[in-house]
């Protein structure tokens, strides 16, 4: 095969995607009948790149992502001032609630499973609901923080340690939400972290 | 992709790191700009819905933010964003799928993607060509997603005056962005097995 003749690279791409006119494609194609190894393998790349666009997806994420990371980056950036740590107090805890008298005992069963709890500081509130997944009795912590100042619930980034180590990390999203699925029981802490401060849960006992 | 160019692009990433650490906004934006929809649709690949795989991206680049100032200079930032970004896309899928009351449901959000290959392969795919456009200079990375990406099909007219080129530069352009793809993809350590992936290879 005399390697002149062999379709450059750029004819290759216009001709597997028609845009060559219909002589030049023929030309293209008989060329093609001799080509050499390393023509017939940019080809098949080629062939390969159409099959990868066709199929995968590339899209771009709602704007409410950026404007999230803008922020973000702009409260994790600003010059150095006084940083608060504020520990939560616990204000609330569905299980500590005087039982109904007369109440079912399916309906105490479900409670069992489920658990509310409140978490108060003066920079923010954070309303937890616990739920034990049966029957591996693991647990899905389901989070929404309430800042009480112009902090945007966006701007929150929220670890869940354990013996002192990051094990899980979520974002709260626009209505401050947030969740940590598949923990194990035991001891875990929360920090909810935005730009000058964080509120610190110093302890989330999750029990069997 | 010659080693010079492949170092350049680090070289770039590197300087929009140390422009971030300093609170350069105009940096992070950058950073944004390049890796934010390579991020988002890693997750959307592994077949997450629109909203998990929103997720996905804001802790991605939530955890960057935070390993800022610890990052080696000689961080490859794609494949770094790319293993965080598939960590907390599998942590996800593994919890929808668990909360799921109907197996089948957690791909009712999602949109059918090519019946031509299976969902291993299409993540494949999307790796390889993640990598791909990872390594291309950014002209050429915002030249190939925009011919061969954008769900609106722009023209090769609104392509060029977009990305403020000649319209006749279009065609000729993306023949040399993607035969620079190829050389970079054969010259990188690929995770991705090409030969694997195309029985004719």
């Amino acid at each position: 095969m005399n390697e002149s003749n062999a379709p450059r690279f750029s004819e290759l791409l216009d001709w597997l995607e028609g845009r060559l006119p219909p002589d030049k494609a023929r030309d293209v194609a008989e060329r093609l009948q001799t080509a050499d190894a390393a023509t017939q393998a940019d080809l098949d790349w080629l062939r390969l790149f159409q099959q990868a666009r066709q199929s995968v997806q590339f899209a771009s994420p709602p704007p409410s992502v950026r404007e999230a990371l803008r922020q973000r980056f702009a409260e994790a950036r600003q010059p150095p001032g006084p940083f608060q740590r504020w520990l939560a107090n616990l204000t609330f805890d569905s299980r500590a609630q005087p039982v109904t008298a007369g109440l079912r005992s399916a309906q105490r069963a479900e409670e069992d499973q489920q658990r509310q709890l409140i978490y108060t500081t003066e920079a923010a509130e954070i309303a937890l609901t616990v739920r034990s997944i049966l029957p591996e009795q693991n647990y899905i912590v389901v989070g929404q923080i309430f800042p009480m100042g112009d902090t945007s619930t966006h701007a929150f980034s929220i670890q869940l340690l354990r013996d002192a180590r990051q094990v899980a990390l979520a974002a709260a999203d626009e209505l401050g939400e947030f969740t940590f699925a598949d923990l194990p029981a035991g001891e875990y802490e929360i920090v909810a972290s935005a730009g000058q401060y964080e509120v610190v849960i110093p302890s989330l006992h999750l029990r069997l | 992709m010659s080693q010079t160019a492949q170092n350049d692009i680090l070289k770039t990433d590197r300087d929009l790191i140390r422009a971030c650490r300093s609170g350069d906004a105009r940096a992070w934006e950058r950073l944004l700009d390049k890796y934010e929809r390579l991020v988002f649709s890693i997750s959307l690949n592994y077949g997450l819905t629109t909203d998990d795989a929103a997720d996905v991206a804001q802790i991605t680049f939530t955890i960057l933010l935070q390993n800022l100032d610890t990052l080696p200079d000689d961080i490859r930032l794609p494949p770094w964003l790319a293993t965080v970004a598939r960590r907390h896309t599998w942590r996800l899928l593994a919890q929808n799928r668990r909360e799921a009351v109907n197996p089948d449901e957690d791909l009712a959000g999602n949109k059918a993607l090519g019946g031509m290959v299976d969902d291993r392969e299409r993540r494949e795919l999307a790796e390889w060509l993640y990598q791909g456009l990872s390594l291309l200079d950014e002209r050429c990375r915002r030249l190939l997603l925009a011919l061969y990406f954008d769900a609106e099909q722009p023209s090769y007219a609104q392509i060029a005056d977009h990305l403020k080129i000649p319209i006749g530069s279009v065609g000729p352009t993306r023949a040399r962005c993607l035969e620079q793809m190829r050389q970079s993809l054969h010259t990188a350590e690929s995770p991705v097995s090409v030969h694997r992936l195309h029985p004719l290879l």
